[in-house]
């Protein structure tokens, strides 16, 4: 929208007949953005039709193929609806088993986030140290549930696996080296020139503006919005174990670095906890067999809400009493968190771009698609000003401007 | 001489990587390849950004309709010879999304496949596996592989969504 | 002030606007609107009494017409009983006819629901009147005009269905 500026640089397509997943429209007045549209686009793959025509036991590994970095969390979230409407009890033993997988999950996609947010301000060492304490996390997770990506833990009314005893002393020296790393990081990323530049002060949302924006977790959270589902909706062992929800009040980048960097010592916490506590029992609420557990699914709806690592993550379910759903809705985090990004380009550096977009955590295969294009009688002169860019290029853009490297 | 440029480039293949709608389970894992523990840059695979300089195209996703055009156009920016690497089971024949009224089954639904690598997803062992087995094959035998796309159309084939309940 | 107490106080101040409350399991309660063109005065009305989050908003064919579920959250700390955690969700259903599926954005009031109504746009084919922006979110731009919006289902469901 117009501002008055002197000019408008859309961030769009590459070219005009393939559109990406998200055209941004910046005014610019020089090198500030003084305001920003979003035309969005997303990489549909038609999941909730799908849904409609498999069976609650297949959906299960459908939906888990929406997000492969917090495949657990929409599991988990369609299994609790799907429980509700079959009036199962879930056992003890099967809810910390979920715990346990969910906070595995937060801790392998917050360290996956700080290494990419490592490589997008050009602090590389952060991300190869990260990405390196992650495989741990990946370590345990295939160690657990046999595989590092897609767990497949979940079934309807318990769990697939169980966990054994003499499995959790590796996890807990895992456990132990992530928590000592992400106690360094949480000292020494504040402190970093890079960290500083690139972040403090850079993208701020007001915590009036998450919240009428809807804005969802470590995102919501950085700009003090306390919400978390696992306080304010517990599911599976939330309800047994201590945690703080993380919040900070500054609402900025480098406020959404230090929530996700204390969340992973609270998960740490937690998964320590859960450990500990584990109880005895079933993994399974019904004694039926697994493939006739469909047709045991009753007629209504349930609202299932989960915290996954980028936030509040929604499944409803309409039943109509047979073995395949009616509806099934899914809204993922990274949507709801898309207005942020187009409020905190507003008032910031065009070499801010990338480092905001990254803020949210969306799904790098989004960001890796984000065309950028320049008008030609655009001050700002990028990639010779031919106008064909991507939000790579912008990027280096970035780093050049910030006068850091580029590789 | 150009089998002598070919040898050299088979030594140091130049990988550039493509979503075409994926989970980014498989995609993750790429990048992962790169990291400390496996390290593929030791070997000489170098990540490159624009389809103008690589050897190989790595792709991942089911190919969603919005994405069919891209690819084609990326491995058209491709200079020979080229490969492309189907990294995951959905590149590999569409996967969960096979049936999907939004997702053409795979990656050979558009471009010339040379090398399938399935899992769900895909770990960076068989990554490096796939990568080294296609480039120590000799080109023609590189040639045999390749699975051509089905037979031009000017639309890719929507299927209709299924309507209502059973 | 937990679910109940909530569900008794929306009852008290809209009774008016609404048709039915309910309560499901801790922390659900749904309200039905009779007439879709008050959502927006719902809304306010929510939000005013710090029902602020818009979780999502869900769509579905039911046959004659549209349903949509707007799922609001209350959050802990707006509870007013000093407990940060255990929010209310309340559920605000409503229905469009399929022949004119038009309802009013709640953008206005609700800001970030700009996206979700544009994804039931695209899957529902509903019109959000005042919507600010309502391009194709989830669709491919060559989504024709004749290809029917993914998730409606059959356009006379009186007719006997058609074998496929």
């Amino acid at each position: 929208m117009s501002g008055g500026s002197d000019e408008r640089i859309p961030v769009g397509p590459q070219h005009p007949s393939l559109k990406e997943p998200a055209n941004f429209m910046l005014d610019v007045d020089g090198e500030e953005i003084t305001g920003a549209d979003l035309t969005l686009s997303y990489n549909h793959r038609g999941m909730e039709e799908a849904a409609q025509r498999k069976d609650y036991l297949q959906n299960i590994y459908l939906l888990e193929r929406i997000c492969g970095i917090c495949s657990h969390s929409h599991t988990t979230a369609y299994v609790q609806a799907v429980e509700e409407l079959m009036d199962v009890e879930v056992p003890d033993r099967a809810k910390y088993i979920r715990t346990l997988i969910g906070e595995l999950e937060r801790l392998h996609s917050h360290l996956l986030w700080l290494g990419v947010g490592g490589h997008e301000m050009g602090f590389d060492t952060l991300w190869h140290y990260t990405w390196r304490d992650r495989e741990l996390v990946l370590d345990s997770l295939e160690e657990l549930t046999g595989n590092r990506v897609h767990y497949a833990i979940n079934t309807l009314g318990g769990v697939r696996e169980d966990v054994a005893e003499d499995q959790f002393p590796e996890l807990r020296e895992n456990l132990e080296q992530i928590r000592e790393r992400a106690e360094y990081y949480r000292e020494v990323v504040p402190e970093e020139e890079t960290v500083l530049m690139r972040c403090e002060g850079v993208g701020t949302i007001s915590r009036e503006e998450a919240s009428e924006l809807c804005a969802v977790g470590p995102t919501a959270r950085a700009s003090g919005v306390p919400t978390d589902v696992r306080k304010d909706d517990p599911y599976a062992a939330y309800d047994q174990v201590d945690f703080d929800v993380v919040t900070h009040e500054d609402g900025d980048l480098l406020a959404r670095v230090l929530v996700r960097l204390e969340e992973i010592v609270q998960s740490c916490d937690i998964v320590d906890q859960v450990l500990d506590e584990m109880p005895e029992g079933d993994l399974k609420g019904s004694p039926k067999p697994t493939h006739t557990l469909p047709n045991m699914v009753e007629e209504g709806e349930a609202i299932s809400r989960y915290e996954a690592p980028r936030g509040e993550l929604i499944h409803y379910i309409r039943s109509d009493g047979s073995d395949t759903p009616e509806r099934v809705k899914v809204r993922a985090p990274t949507l709801a968190n898309w207005p942020t990004v187009v409020e905190g380009l507003k008032g910031s550096y065009i070499a801010d771009t990338p480092m905001i977009v990254a803020g949210i955590d969306p799904c790098i295969s989004c960001t890796s698609r984000i065309g950028v294009e320049m008008s030609e009688d655009a001050a700002v002169s990028i990639d010779g000003g031919d106008g064909k860019l991507t939000l790579d290029d912008l990027s280096d853009y970035a780093k050049d401007w910030y006068g850091q490297e580029v590789n | 001489m150009s089998k002598l440029i070919d040898w050299a480039r088979k030594q140091s293949p130049w990988v550039l990587h493509m979503n075409c709608g994926s989970c980014n389970g498989c995609d993750i894992e790429i990048v992962d390849a790169l990291m400390p523990r496996y390290d593929i840059e030791r070997f000489g695979i170098k990540q490159e950004g624009t389809p103008r300089h690589a050897d190989v195209l790595l792709c991942t996703g089911p190919v969603t309709r919005q994405m069919a055009p891209r690819l084609e156009r990326i491995y058209e920016q491709m200079p020979e010879p080229r490969f492309v690497i189907a990294v995951g089971t959905c590149a590999c024949s569409g996967g969960v999304f096979h049936d999907h009224y939004n997702c053409l089954g795979g990656i050979d639904q558009v471009v010339p496949v040379d090398m399938y690598i399935p899992g769900c997803s895909a770990n960076p062992e068989a990554l490096i596996d796939g990568i080294t087995k296609l480039l120590e094959g000799e080109p023609e035998e590189a040639e045999l592989g390749r699975t051509e796309p089905p037979a031009a159309e000017a639309e890719p084939p929507v299927e209709e969504p299924a309507t209502g309940g059973d | 002030m937990d679910a109940d107490e909530l569900k008794a106080k929306i009852e008290d101040d809209i009774g008016d606007m609404i048709a039915e409350t309910r309560r499901g399991r801790p922390r659900r309660i749904e309200v039905v609107l009779e007439d879709p063109d008050r959502i927006v005065e719902v809304m306010e009305y929510l939000t005013g009494e710090g029902i602020k989050h818009l979780s999502t908003i869900t769509g579905r064919d039911d046959g004659t017409d549209v349903e949509l579920l707007y799922h609001m959250l209350q959050y802990g700390e707006e509870k007013g009983d000093g407990d940060l955690g255990d929010g209310n969700m309340v559920t605000v259903r409503t229905f469009v006819p399929k022949g004119t599926p038009t309802i009013d954005s709640i953008t206005d009031v609700v800001p970030g629901a700009a996206l979700d109504e544009r994804e039931v746009m695209d899957i529902l084919g509903v019109e959000f009147e005042g919507h600010p922006n309502p391009d194709k979110l989830l669709l491919p731009d060559d989504w024709g005009e004749d290809e029917a919006p993914p998730l409606l289902k059959d356009e006379e469901p009186d007719e006997a269905e058609v074998d496929d």
